[in-house]
């Protein structure tokens, strides 16, 4: 072959060559640029753009003062990537004396195959600058929001707490849960391959909305002192447990609720279940001798008595197979209805419910509110328990009328005396007064629903009685009378049902308001097993402490110097000026 | 030699925009200059859209720094905020009282007027008001 030749044959396969390549790369090209191009661009956008999530500030929690009870503050979560860790060890032994975890526990993490741990969550600044200072490789940081209660176990089980993602977990916190936590924002943005971000990159930023601020209806100053009054009663009569309540009959408005045992919701986790209960909204007892009010506006709603009309009254009444007895013993008696219900007689409240009959009875309790749930909305409010007449057995009747055979909550009883203080109405309790969004506007919260119940002058006339109770002769609450006021209300001391069946221990309570001439508290106190039992000798001293500071910080005078026209008696002026009309501060 | 024998040589002619230009007078431009020119050009644009990145880098760095110190500035004014509330607490202010060696307050009691005396009082009000009321 000659040269010639040889040498076109070469430039023909490479010619060939060429073109095969050509081919091959313009094919590649428009596989990568046309066929696949969607698919190409998206995994170029997924190293380079990154959606971050924004989450929103948590809203605080402020009483009616304005004060916070609940506020988040910004905190440093620390997290490692173990891929990025090279020295595992000496990282576990420099990081576990700065954030307080054992050493083991670190090395465990830090050794993990797994590209994400988190070290400690929601750690205060200092601890995140002395980690910041050791440099060390594959731990990083994000900023992330904590709940905190700055007056600790204030209101704790009213307010209720959150969980490590800010969610609510009990109480307020879970009620308002949705207001509370606002509307996540994201932010987009392209990063480089170390993660930063690229200054001219693509970005946009849809920013998060903080959530709404929530002003309750408690008082934070009356909150305190009925949290102290009930620890005092608690300890001093041994009780296991208790709650007190402090209510406007005229608006509904709760202005402390307080629980013992308590929790410190800014560390719930310490706290054993049984504490971080809501007594007052989820427990359910038998209210005893307290409700006789209901059997009491019965009587007198449907003219089965009047408040004069005299009674024969023994210390023991059989009914059935049952005999019922006084709490003390007593002869046989002739005495007023009134003084039936000062006395707190269980046999002459039986022989009114007896002429009442089971019907009406039943109706009445059904009114005032027993067996449903008070439409407050905290979690896990109980309903209580209201059998119906058709089930009820010959005893059911004396039994219920005295307060035993139906359960009620803290809250459904003080609803009861707060509709006889209200004329009549019932009010629904409430604790949200007004939200705040995002933008500082106030909106406040509806006003309660109302219905009537009973008459005014039904009202009026069982208001009479229950004063006697604190101020008659007999009056079983004389501990809870308040000096210079009229305090209507009841004592209560009633058996516990036995999860074994019969009963076992006893619940004291005493329930009022004042002043009786024109009510604007009630105040309820329920002792779980107090010695002695007695609800006029447990509980009614520390309603007479909450009343009485109630009243006086609310500026609220005798009820007997309002005047008849007008608003309710302005504080008493301290600094020297002149006494509202007819009360004249003394010390 | 009498030069009239040979014809003098001429540029071609040619119509150009209804003028006659002779192709001889047109000049070649200089390609040093012209080639630097266009080089300083494009340095030019290369350097200040270098610039131009870096000063909207640097901003965006600015930015950054201000957004951080305005997130730190209100990370401070919660905590602040948590300090006042804290130190307000009932709690909080019923210890202080205590150290300061303050009392709760003794019970406020009322002197209540007669019955009499109030209707006086509201009818004193009564006319008080009727005086205010009238222009």
């Amino acid at each position: 072959m000659s040269p010639t030749v040889r040498t076109k044959q070469r430039l023909a396969a490479m010619f060939v060559a060429l073109t095969a390549g050509l081919f091959a790369v313009g094919g590649r090209l428009v596989y990568v640029q046309a066929l696949a191009a969607d698919r190409f661009s998206s995994l170029a956008a997924d190293q380079r753009e990154r959606i971050v999530v924004l989450s929103p500030q948590r809203g605080s929690i402020f009483e009616s003062g304005g004060a916070e009870l609940a506020i988040s503050r910004g905190m440093t979560t620390i997290f490692a990537n173990p891929h990025f860790v090279s020295e595992p060890r000496a990282s576990a032994a420099a990081l576990a004396p700065i954030l307080g975890v054992p050493e083991p526990v670190l090395l465990d993490k830090l050794s993990r195959e797994s590209g994400f741990v988190y070290l400690t969550r929601k750690t205060p600044a200092e601890t995140a600058d002395a980690v910041r200072a050791l440099r060390l490789p594959g731990v990083d940081f994000v900023s992330e929001s904590k709940r905190f209660y700055p007056a600790g176990t204030l209101g704790a089980h009213l307010l209720g707490f959150v969980g490590l993602d800010n969610e609510g977990l009990g109480g307020v916190e879970v009620r308002f849960d949705k207001a509370l936590s606002g509307t996540p924002g994201e932010m987009f943005l392209e990063t480089d391959p170390g993660g930063h971000s690229i200054p001219s990159g693509k970005f946009r930023l849809d920013p998060p909305v903080p959530g709404d601020d929530l002003v309750l209806t408690i008082d934070r100053e009356i909150q305190h002192v009925a949290e102290v009054a009930l620890a005092a009663a608690v300890e001093k009569w041994s009780a296991r447990a208790g709650s007190a309540i402090v209510l406007d009959p005229r608006t509904g408005d709760i202005l402390a609720m307080a629980n013992l045992p308590t929790f410190d919701p800014n560390d719930f986790a310490a706290a054993k279940p049984d504490a971080r209960r809501n007594r007052a909204v989820v427990d359910v007892y038998e209210p005893g001798s307290a409700n006789k009010v209901v059997t009491a506006a019965a009587a007198l709603e449907t003219g089965v008595k009047l408040p004069d009309d005299m009674m024969t009254v023994p210390d023991s009444l059989k009914v059935g197979n049952k005999t019922f007895h006084d709490a003390h013993p007593h002869g046989v008696l002739q005495i007023s209805f009134a003084e039936v219900i000062e006395r707190s007689s269980n046999i002459g409240t039986i022989k009114v419910a007896q002429e009442l009959g089971k019907q009406r009875l039943h109706e009445y309790l059904k009114r005032f509110g027993y067996g449903r749930a008070t439409g407050l909305g905290l979690p896990g409010e109980a309903s209580g328990l209201l059998p119906h007449p058709d089930g009820w057995w010959s005893t059911s009747l004396p039994t219920i009328a005295i307060g035993q055979g139906v359960a009620v909550t803290a809250i459904q009883i003080t609803g009861v005396y707060a509709t006889v203080a209200n004329g009549g109405v019932a009010v629904a309790p409430r604790i949200l007064k007004s939200t705040i969004d995002h933008e500082g506007r106030e909106h406040s919260a509806p006003t309660s629903s109302t219905r009537r119940v009973i008459t005014a002058e039904t009202a009026a006339v069982l208001t009479d009685i229950l004063v006697r109770v604190t101020e008659g002769s007999h009056g079983t609450g004389e501990q809870a009378a308040v000096p210079g006021y009229r305090v209507a209300g009841k004592t209560g001391t009633a058996q516990k049902p036995s999860p074994a069946g019969g009963y076992s221990g006893y619940v004291g309570s005493f329930i009022g308001f004042a002043p009786a001439e024109r009510p604007a508290l009630v105040v309820a106190v329920i002792l779980d097993d107090p010695r002695p039992i007695w609800g006029g000798v447990t509980a009614a001293p520390a309603f007479k402490e909450i009343m009485q500071f109630s009243l006086r910080h609310l500026g609220i005078g005798p009820g007997s110097v309002l005047p008849a026209e007008g608003t309710p008696l302005p504080a008493p002026d301290r600094s020297g000026g002149v006494e509202p009309p007819g009360a004249f501060a003394v010390d | 030699m009498s030069t009239a024998a040979y014809p003098v040589r001429r540029g071609r002619l040619r119509l150009v925009g209804g003028r006659a230009v002779s192709k001889t007078r047109t000049r070649p431009v200089p390609g040093v200059p012209f080639a630097a020119t266009a080089f300083l050009l494009v340095a030019a644009l290369v350097f200040a859209l270098v610039l131009l990145n870096i000063v909207v880098a640097q901003g965006s760095f600015r930015l950054g720094d201000l957004e951080a110190r305005v997130a730190a500035e209100q990370a401070k004014y919660l905590d602040l905020r948590y300090e006042v509330a804290r130190g307000e607490a009932p709690v909080a202010v019923a210890e202080a009282a205590r150290r300061l060696g303050l009392v709760p307050p003794g019970e406020q009691r009322y002197v209540l007027g007669s019955p009499a005396v109030l209707e006086i009082e509201r009818e004193q009000d009564r006319k008080l008001k009727g005086l205010l009321a009238e222009p």
